[in-house]
């Protein structure tokens, strides 16, 4: 049967899918970061809705998967992103693992800081190693090829090819979600205490969350220097890694599809203030009053209100 | 001694066991057997040292002192999770429960974990129905219901899926810390009355944890009494109520 939740999902596939036909050019750009962005935040989630960890050093699997395909390009003349985006994930997914031995070993705000201060330790790195990396300048990306296909920036064919690797990495996390490993990082989350006495290795699980999400924002990282062209140490910073954590906690964290909301509304809401003067105040000035009125997401605040709604109504 | 009628097998021996904290000397070189198939009951008074003890044999604290074997092998420096490996279960006193998973989910990691299912990314969980029907059997069983989160269970029901999710695993050994700590005195029976069959039926070695003696002289064939971290009787639950040393230190004359 066709319910409340299900009916939004298809009016957003439907509107994914037909929005080329009717949105601008630049919504169109808009609406395919978003997605990209999407795959970040639904990946963070693994590991902050899910295992419990909150990571503000997400940046530097952007940085990583993004300087794959600048790099690879620059160096070893690959352009294609059958290559690229496999590359991209084994290296964050290797990146995060090594990352994750020495931080989920913590939890709380220890793991936190260590994140953070790994992701600014690879953003000094990619700034200062100027022969290699360009440093500040950063490096120019051409938009990778697909089995020989061109694709050219910011237009239809990118907008779907981007369109359904977000599904199918949303298909991929719903899956890892629900699946024993899924349920198993969050009973680690719930009672990490209860877990060890039942026989389970907790850092053990915490490693492979943060290994699988770190995969997963590398791959964005790779759309996402696709489609801006410019790949900057900057991805790596903390600036990167608090957006894709704003983004989550604006959607809802509680719930699997929340970060997707909260990466298009933070994508939109940031496109169209930009144009005002001090557009960070009133970005700042919108999350803000977001995360008041609707303290569990957009998503959360949206349940609220559609329950007391037809509380008032049956009554 | 009131081993009489049990199987005379050891699973479990300590010697010379002992932890401290600071100053304190929580357990103080306790030298105990637990037979197979037994249901033993550890007393005593508040801080005599009956958890720590619990905690040392499941390996929730490491050991100062002493040794311990397990079916014959020595446990003594393995840690928790190996311990939880080889069948040595603990049930909390204040339920551990996976809080915002519903009960069915909660035993459903427990069988999991028993079946080494624990890193599979695929498929859903939904798919596993051996495990699925074995958690409700279990369920039903403990009189839990399946559906509600762990945290909006009843404080009764609470104790029985802590006691659930220990016996999901199979314990070799299950450790009971105060199962009927919480609930009201009718209660008491109802949660002993739910798990005790399940456990004599299974045929679980059990060590249980308690301060009510009509608990202990109902459930259990054997019982320890702990004293300022050292074993100060056991015997047959008769004996113990009996023993006029124990009716000094527990205050029933």
């Amino acid at each position: 049967m066709l319910n409340r939740s299900n009916f939004f999902l298809i009016i957003g596939l439907l509107i994914l899918a037909t929005g080329p036909a009717y949105f601008p050019g630049f919504t169109i750009y808009l609406l395919t970061y978003g997605m990209i962005m999407s795959i970040a935040a639904l990946a963070l989630n693994l590991l902050l809705g899910y295992t419990g960890l909150m990571s503000f050093g997400h940046g530097m699997f952007i940085g990583a998967g993004a300087y794959t395909v600048a790099l690879m390009m620059k160096y070893a003349g690959i352009h294609s992103f059958e290559i690229l985006i496999p590359l991209s994930i084994l290296i964050s997914a290797g990146l995060a693992a090594l990352v994750g031995c020495f931080c989920t070993r913590q939890i709380e705000i220890y793991f936190s800081m260590l994140t953070l201060a790994f992701g600014e330790l690879l953003f000094v790195l990619c700034s200062k190693f100027y022969s290699f990396t360009a440093g500040t300048d950063g490096i120019r990306v051409k938009m990778p090829t697909l089995f020989g296909y061109i694709f050219s920036r910011g237009a239809t064919d990118f907008y779907y090819f981007v369109l359904a690797l977000f599904l199918l990495c949303t298909a991929a996390i719903w899956v890892i979600c629900h699946s024993p490993f899924g349920k198993t990082i969050q009973a680690v989350r719930d009672n990490e205490v209860r877990a060890g006495y039942l026989g389970l290795l907790v850092m053990k699980y915490r490693l492979i969350a943060f290994t699988i999400s770190g995969a997963f924002t590398g791959l964005a990282g790779a759309l996402a220097v696709s489609l801006t062209g410019h790949a900057v140490p900057e991805l790596f910073q903390v600036f990167t890694s608090i957006s894709i954590v704003f983004m989550v906690i604006l959607g809802g964290h509680t719930s699997f599809l929340g970060p997707v909301v909260g990466a298009m509304v933070f994508v939109f809401l940031q496109a169209w203030l930009k144009p005002l003067l001090f557009w960070q105040f009133f970005f700042g000035l919108s999350i803000i009053v977001l995360v008041i009125f609707l303290p569990g997401g957009v998503l959360g605040g949206v349940g609220i209100w559609a329950r007391r709604a037809l509380t008032r109504r049956s009554s | 001694m009131g081993e009489k009628g049990l199987n005379q097998t050891i699973i479990l021996k300590t010697s010379g066991l002992a932890k401290h904290f600071g100053g304190v000397h929580a357990v103080d070189g306790v030298d105990m057997q637990i037979f197979e198939g037994e249901v033993l009951s550890i007393v005593g008074a508040n801080g005599a040292g009956k958890t720590t003890l619990l905690k040392l044999i499941s390996g929730g604290h490491p050991i100062d002192r002493g040794q311990m074997s397990f079916e014959g092998l020595d446990v003594s420096r393995l840690g928790l999770i190996q311990r939880a490996r080889m069948g040595i279960i603990y049930s909390f006193q204040i339920p551990a429960l996976f809080e915002h998973l519903s009960a069915l989910d909660c035993v459903r990691i427990a069988l999991l974990t028993r079946e080494g299912k624990t890193v599979l990314f695929f498929p859903t969980i939904e798919k596993f129905q051996p495990i699925r029907s074995e958690a409700e059997e279990i369920l039903e069983m403990f009189n839990v219901p399946r559906s509600f989160p762990a945290n909006l269970l009843p404080h009764g029901q609470r104790k029985l899926l802590d006691v659930a999710i220990a016996f999901a695993l199979k314990p070799k050994l299950l450790l009971l810390d105060e199962p009927t700590s919480g609930v009201s005195t009718k209660e008491k029976s109802q949660v002993m009355d739910t798990i005790m069959p399940i456990i004599q039926k299974s045929n679980t070695t059990t060590v249980i944890v308690e301060h009510d003696m009509e608990i202990v002289t109902r459930y259990s064939q054997r019982v320890i009494v702990m004293d300022q971290g050292k074993i100060l009787a056991q015997g047959a639950p008769q004996e113990i109520l009996n023993n006029p040393k124990v009716g000094e230190v527990l205050l029933w004359r």
